[in-house]
């Protein structure tokens, strides 16, 4: 127990301290709760504290802890003795207790000492063992070396009889290279086991074993559970255990190694296979020169004959494809390779093979070297070029008798690649441009555009480059004097059989005389417009003022004699009858009669001319009129529909309808044999629409494009002056409607004009 | 004593009317105006009793001067007397308030008995007018054609309604066949009837035929 303590000497301390602080705290507790409380258990309470003290701090320390305990708390801080003399009678049995837990703790903490003693004694006997164990343990750890050795050798090792094959033990890698496991081994001989795949094989090798003691490296099959032949390479030595002649045998798995050499050997077939079947010719030359490997390709190119060494270059005839001049024997691609390591690419060159037949060839050839960069030999390419070379001369020939023919035309003639890059001007081109061809190849034909006009077309070319569409654009180009003409550019893809395009083909056309010729056209055409404008306002002035003078002057005047003769009229009315009286009645009724017809005429020249009621009343009242005096005239039914409001249309537009609607009824009249008119006026977004249709025969399609229709003519002259629409349509059953549409305000017809 | 205001820019038209009224009427007091400006001074100088007006004149059309008369005096009754046909300017003119609407080529005719009318708080409506009025001003229209015929006219009218020949009438009118026949259409027109057998009803209805 000292031994213990003296060895635990911190532990010591702490049971101090817990032996106190357990005897403290249940004294404290028994006091309080004697005190306050008045209660009896506390006694309790402090014999639990005690025993526990004692457990766990031993005799001596809570010996201590009670006597500090008591008298400190006792004395100094809780109350002072008196109060304890209260209870003087507890104080026995406090004693008691304190001696009971005392015990109580005591034979706990010796028994638990006791228990310590006897695991101590214990582990010293574990120790002696552990030592002995030890040595053994050394002992086992060799022979699991050893072991060891034997099993992770990555070589087969097995032992076995030398009569039967009885396999006496085996390694790890012998059991995986028969997969096997130990026990199927173990105790049975090889034949049992079937491991090898020729029995003969084996009883060959076990007889010449026994003669002479040992086996070297004999090439074995053997065969796993599978029946899958693993190659082997095996040795074997005899040797006696234990007066057992016994075989020591180790083999080494070559089946990778065997399946490699077959793959090289494979790789090998299929190079040549590959060299048999290329079509360029193939020849692999040593450092020497002498052919060392060639393929049938290079057969067919230079014949059967192989001359070996630097006497091939000599005896080789060549010549320079573009100059025709000999080949020397250094000058050849291999020889090159082989002396200054060059390689050579493509070299087209003319041959006469051995057996004298004229080749060009296409010639190339690129030193071999070994691994430390030094030349070994040389390898050689040719590919028979004769047809492809002869073919592209004739193919150039063409092209250039062509490019004769193009330059030549009078047409210009320009190409372009797929991608929109134009590749070639004919002579006129370029002389329509007077820059050089340079200039204009690619994108640089765009330097002549007019500036106004390269975006357009550079955007419909890419367009069209994109798209494959036929590309057409008119621009003006610079000629060489600096002035611009009007060409038209067209271009169109050439496509091959697969439908991609593999050329554009383009003409540039001059048309600035006929684009000038347009232009006049049109300056005249507005010209004209402009003049029938000024001659139709002119008529219609005129109209209006002899109009206005006949309807004033002629009309009232006729008005005034019509009153006068009215008046006379009566007044002889009133007179007593006679003959004298009855004949001057009946001259001045016939006068009247004649002067009513007269005035009747006049007002119908007069509105005929221009009815007064369009400039006083507006076109919708002067449309009703017209209408009432067409009925009049005709006989024919009319229906006029008009707006509810007045339209408040300008003179122009209002006198345009007018004489359009006008005409509308003379061809009605004339023409159509209709038995009934309806007409319209009506405001629709903006727009002012007459609508005149009739039951007749119906205009042709022939009556609307003649020329000859002037009628027709001066309806659209006169909507085409106001930016307006007129629009003839004949209907399946017959009859005719005529729309003319106006954009009422002044805003968009002059828009329209300007356009 | 009546008095009239013409305004028109022709002077033979004034003249003709002056003198029609002077047929008629003994007391008579005339006033003239050839352009809108004179004829709204003479509406501020005196008080009228009818006024017949021209609608196409210099300046400011009659139409207009018309609206501001009935403004000025809403009492004062308003002939409108034009060459324009009425079938366009008739309605136009009865909206705004006039009395009615003579053609200048019957205004000799009809002047007089359309003035009597409209001086008596009615309006005159010629015959071809009516039906259209009738739908478009709605209700009140008394037709009197008969008032506007001459006397010969009124007696042709009647020998008509007897069941008498041109022929038969012009023999006994002693005037010829032709005049007769003028006549006759004269009263339809007026009167809007073409037939004899419309013109016998009317002047039985009428009491014209005795």
């Amino acid at each position: 127990m000292t031994t213990a303590e003296s060895t635990r000497k911190p532990s010591a301390i702490l049971r101090y301290g817990a032996a106190v602080a357990s005897v403290a705290v249940a004294y404290a507790l028994a006091k309080a709760a004697n005190i306050y409380l008045h209660s009896q258990p506390f006694a309790l309470l402090f014999l639990c504290g005690v025993v526990f003290s004692a457990w766990v701090g031993g005799f001596g320390p809570s010996l201590v802890a009670l006597t500090l305990s008591t008298l400190v708390f006792d004395y100094c801080f809780l109350e002072p003795l008196h109060r304890l003399a209260i209870n003087s009678n507890e104080l026995p049995r406090l004693i008691i207790f304190a001696v009971i837990g005392l015990i109580v703790g005591l034979l706990t903490a010796s028994q638990r000492n006791i228990t310590a003693s006897l695991r101590r004694a214990n582990g010293l006997l574990q120790v002696e063992n552990a030592e002995r164990k030890q040595t053994e343990e050394a002992l086992r750890e060799n022979e699991r070396k050893f072991l060891k050795l034997f099993q992770s050798s990555p070589i087969a090792v097995s032992l076995s009889t030398i009569d039967e094959g009885r396999y006496l033990d085996v390694n790890y890698e012998f059991l995986r290279m028969v997969q096997k496991n130990r026990e199927e081994v173990i105790g049975h001989t090889s034949v049992e086991i079937g491991i090898w795949a020729d029995l003969d094989q084996r009883a060959a090798n076990i007889a010449k074993i026994k003669e002479q003691g040992f086996l070297r490296n004999a090439e074995l099959e053997i065969r796993g559970p599978s029946g899958k032949i693993t190659h082997i390479l095996w040795s074997a030595e005899a040797l006696a255990i234990g007066g057992q002649n016994c075989l020591l045998g180790s083999s080494v798995d070559i089946t990778e190694h065997k399946r490699a050499e077959a793959a090289v050997r494979e790789s090998q077939q299929l190079l040549n296979l590959v060299l048999a079947t290329l079509p360029v010719g193939v020849m692999v030359t040593d450092q020497a020169g002498n052919v060392v490997l060639t393929n049938a390709a290079s057969k067919r190119i230079w014949g059967d004959t192989i001359v070996s060494g630097s006497e091939r270059w000599a005896q080789s005839k060549g010549f320079w494809h573009d100059t025709g001049k000999p080949i020397a024997p250094e000058d050849w691609a291999s020889a090159r390779a082989l002396s200054d390591g060059q390689t050579s690419l493509n070299e087209l060159i003319d041959i006469k093979d051995y057996d004298g037949k004229a080749k060009t060839i296409r010639n190339s050839a690129a030193p071999i070297r070994n691994a430390e960069g030094k030349i070994v030999g040389s390898v050689i390419i040719n590919e028979d070029a004769t047809e492809q070379v002869s073919a592209e001369e004739a193919l150039k020939k063409a092209e250039s008798n062509l490019s004769y023919v193009l330059d030549t035309t009078p047409a210009m003639i320009h190409t372009a690649r797929p991608d929109g890059y134009l590749d070639y001007f004919n002579k006129r081109w370029v002389d329509s441009v007077g820059l050089p061809l340079e200039k204009l190849l690619g994108w640089g034909w765009t330097t002549v555009v007019h500036p106004d006009d390269i975006e357009g077309e550079v955007d419909l070319w890419r367009a069209c480059v994109a798209s494959g569409e036929p590309f057409e654009y008119e621009v003006r180009t610079r000629r060489p004097d600096g002035k611009y003409r009007w060409v038209l550019h067209r271009k169109v893809a050439m496509r091959d059989d697969r439908g991609k395009i593999v050329k554009w083909y383009g003409s540039a056309m001059d048309i600035d005389d006929r684009k000038r010729a347009e232009q006049m056209l049109r300056d005249s055409h507005a010209r004209l417009r402009a003049l029938s404008a000024r001659v139709q306002s002119v008529r219609e002035e005129e109209a209006a003022r002899i109009s206005r003078e006949i309807h004033d002057d002629l009309g009232q005047k006729l008005t005034g004699l019509k009153m006068d003769l009215r008046r006379a009229e009566r007044k002889v009315e009133g007179l007593p009858g006679s003959p004298a009286v009855n004949s001057l009645l009946d001259t001045l009724v016939s006068a009247t009669e004649l002067v009513d017809g007269i005035s009747l005429g006049v007002q119908e020249i007069a509105a005929n001319l221009r009815p007064e009621m369009l400039d006083k009343l507006g076109l919708s009242e002067a449309l009703h009129y017209e209408s009432r005096r067409f009925q009049e005239r005709t006989g024919i039914p009319f229906q006029i529909q008009l707006p509810e409001m007045e339209l408040n249309l300008s003179e122009i537009i209002s006198t345009t309808l007018f004489r359009i609607f006008q005409e509308c009824l003379t061809n009605i009249a004339r023409h159509a044999d209709a038995t009934k008119v309806e007409a319209a006026l009506k405001l629709e977004d903006g727009w002012v629409i007459l609508t005149v249709h009739d039951n007749g025969r119906g205009i042709t399609e022939e009556d609307i494009s003649n020329p000859g229709s002037l009628g027709l003519l001066g309806m659209k002259e006169r909507a085409t002056l106001l930016g307006g629409e007129i629009d003839f349509q004949r209907h399946p059953k017959g009859g005719t409607t005529v729309t003319v549409r106006i954009a009422k305000s002044e805003a968009s017809i002059q828009r329209k004009e300007a356009v | 004593m009546i008095r009239v205001l013409i305004v028109d820019d022709h002077e033979i038209v004034r003249r003709g009317l002056k003198e029609v009224f002077a047929d008629e009427f003994s007391e008579l007091k005339i006033g003239e105006a050839k352009n809108s400006r004179e004829a709204l001074e003479q509406m501020a100088a005196h008080e009228w009793d009818i006024i017949l007006l021209d609608i196409n004149m210099p300046g400011r059309n009659g139409l207009e001067i018309l609206s501001e008369i009935k403004r000025l005096r809403s009492h004062t009754p308003v002939l409108v007397v034009s060459a324009y046909p009425e079938e366009e300017f008739a309605v136009r003119s009865f909206k705004l308030g006039a009395s009615g609407y003579l053609n200048k080529n019957s205004a000799a005719d009809e002047v007089v008995a359309a003035a009597r009318k409209a001086m008596a708080g009615g309006k005159y409506v010629t015959a071809m007018l009516a039906e259209k009025l009738a739908a478009t001003l709605g209700g009140d229209i008394q037709l009197a054609p008969h008032e506007s015929l001459s006397s010969r006219e009124l007696q042709v009218l009647q020998m008509v309604a007897k069941g008498r020949t041109i022929k038969e009438i012009a023999a006994e009118l002693a005037l010829s066949e032709k005049t007769v026949g003028t006549y006759r259409s004269r009263l339809s027109k007026k009167m809007g009837l073409a037939t004899n057998v419309e013109l016998t009803r009317y002047a039985l209805q009428h009491r014209l035929a005795d």
